[in-house]
């Protein structure tokens, strides 16, 4: 049984077909890395799989159980994580809040709790917060636990978002252009941690992705999607496929 | 000085109001202007138990906290709408409510109000004077306040705070964010519950005209004067808009009719500056949006 898997998953807007029987599955420990040209519904699928759109038809399991069409925060207890394209944080919080907040499990996050059981709230935090300040090590940005998020710069907000991600515990990771606006000098690093959470912490991961070189660099297969799934399979196998070029044929933008 | 003893009375009761509804408002992202209509039904509570069924006076109070909580829960179909059409929600809760205390005369007494609720008496001493009741609001007011920041400064608040900055990632972090705001309006409510039974207590008269949506206006300007998602600003907040309403009382030549209405203005302007000049009103978190 695949830990995610997604089949014949449509979606229009109006009239106009986002996506059309969208079909991928996915196992623990692999990258699976979607591309697709500017419009090809790749974050609409991203938005799908997280609760965040209803699909039109198909389903969307996680190990087996069918979570197609559950609010977002159900999903994301099933064990699913996602970043958002256009980094998404909370402005007026610190970056360890920030972090700290995608763990809403425990008895803190319960107002009886925290007027009834003070002390058992302080010692989960202090864990909380050990926790969180270890992820924001991971992306190297300990030094903005204390900033507020909104003075972070564009790259620095994507990283605290990766990193409240990493802090959440779901197994599957949904990474929609996690590399896009982040400094050259942080991406190889970046990339390697993403790769090291498939391949030592055995997350699950789908990677959209604009630029065609580093997906092929760094997932175990790779689905190029236009509307519909066009081609898949190992990096080696879609590299060499006449088709991928037609995926981004008649657009301008070329690599996105 | 009674009279300001009288202020300082006020104060507390307006500082479990602003308070609370800070914890709506510039917490959890909630505006409403709904505040006095909770408070009114924690008034009637107190005063519909202690006249019509002589009930004692603190019981009267502990039960005037589920009384708001329950119409909050009633009304909470509200929370559905967002934005902007979540604050026409909470007008029409409002003045809705104001209608039921005017029409519902076999409970309310309606337009004639309750008068004759009796003063609180602890150890045998009557509370019936600004400074003997001041025993009693000042230690509810503290009580109340240090639970509210207790609540804010923790796991619980920081969930309210993403809620506020933005739901739908919220919801993308395990978040039940309408659960959450279901729970936000039910606690806040209670605790303008037990201002509105002080405030019974304290006037020994309750009438539907001290609830309205004005009234819930002048609370939500505390808040913002104040400034949103920091619960001293509340405090400040009272403390503030009480002093620019008592400074009018010092204008000079200004006809006694006149007081009331230049009040209003006076803190309408109040708002409009500080939108305009200081969106984070005193010591604001972040600038209302
Ligand atoms: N909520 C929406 N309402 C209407 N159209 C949408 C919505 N979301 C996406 N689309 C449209 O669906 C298409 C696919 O968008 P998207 O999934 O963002 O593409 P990609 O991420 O691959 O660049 C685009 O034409 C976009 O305009
Ligand atoms: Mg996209």
């Amino acid at each position: 049984m695949a830990t995610l898997e997604v089949q014949g998953v449509g979606k229009s807007f109006g009239g106009y077909t986002a996506l059309e029987d969208i079909g991928l599955s996915l196992d623990a420990g692999s990258i699976m890395g979607v591309i697709g040209p500017n419009g090809a519904g790749k974050s609409t699928l991203i938005n799908i799989i997280s609760g965040f759109l209803k699909p039109d038809t198909g389903t969307v399991k996680i190990n087996g159980k069918d979570i197609t069409g559950k609010a977002p925060y159900r999903v994301f207890k099933s064990g699913i994580a996602r970043t958002f394209q256009d980094s998404q944080v909370f402005g007026y919080m610190t970056g360890l809040e920030n972090v700290m907040v995608s763990a809403p499990w425990g008895i803190g996050v319960q107002e009886y709790n925290v007027l009834a059981r003070p002390f058992a709230v302080a010692r989960e935090e202090k864990q909380k917060r050990e926790e969180a300040m270890a992820h924001l090590a991971q992306v190297n940005i300990t030094d903005k636990a204390r900033s507020m998020a909104q003075a972070l710069s564009y790259g620095q907000q994507k990283l605290l978002e990766f990193a409240r991600m990493l802090n959440s515990r779901a197994n599957v990771f949904l990474l929609d252009e996690p590399m896009a606006g982040i400094h050259p000098d942080l991406v190889d690093g970046l990339k390697a941690l993403i790769v090291a959470m498939a391949k030592e912490h055995n997350k699950a991961v789908i990677l959209v992705e604009h630029n065609l070189k580093v997906v092929m660099e760094m997932s175990d297969y790779v689905t190029v999607i236009r509307n519909s799934v066009l081609l898949s399979g190992t990096p080696d196998a879609v590299s060499k496929d006449e088709r991928l070029a037609g995926a981004f044929l008649g657009v301008t933008d070329a690599t996105a | 000085m009674d009279y300001f003893l009288h202020l300082v009375v006020l104060g507390t009761i307006y500082s479990i109001l602003a308070v609370s509804l800070n914890i709506s408002v510039g917490y959890t992202g909630l505006l409403t202007l709904a505040h006095a209509a909770f408070y009114g039904v924690g008034a009637y509570a107190v005063g519909i138990l202690t006249v019509e069924y002589n009930v004692n006076f603190f019981f009267a109070l502990l039960l005037a906290m589920p009384a708001a909580g329950v119409v909050a829960a009633m009304v909470s179909p509200i929370l559905r709408l967002k934005g902007h059409f979540f604050i026409l929600g909470t007008v029409a809760v409002q003045l809705m409510l104001t209608q039921v205390l005017f029409n519902w005369i076999s409970l309310t007494k309606g337009p004639f109000g309750i008068p004759g609720v009796p003063s609180p008496v602890i150890f045998g001493l009557k509370l019936n004077t600004p400074p003997t009741f001041l025993l009693l609001s000042v230690p509810v007011m503290i009580i109340v306040v240090l639970l509210a920041a207790r609540l804010v400064n923790s796991p619980f608040g920081r969930v309210l705070k993403t809620i506020r900055a933005n739901p739908s990632v919220a919801e993308s972090i395990g978040i039940n964010v309408d659960l959450y705001r279901l729970r936000v309006f039910v606690i806040t409510a209670m605790m303008a519950g037990v201002a509105g039974g002080l405030y019974a207590s304290y006037t020994r008269y309750v009438h539907p005209s001290a609830f309205d949506v004005v009234f819930s206006t002048f609370i939500l300007i505390m808040v913002i004067l104040g400034g949103t998602g920091r619960w001293m600003g509340s405090v400040l907040g009272v403390v503030g808009l009480i002093t620019i309403q008592e400074s009018v009382r010092f204008i000079p030549a200004l006809p006694a009719n006149m007081v009331g209405p230049v009040q209003i203005m006076a803190y309408s302007g109040v708002l409009f500056a500080v939108m305009m000049l200081r969106p984070q009103g005193l010591i604001g978190a972040y600038k209302l949006e």
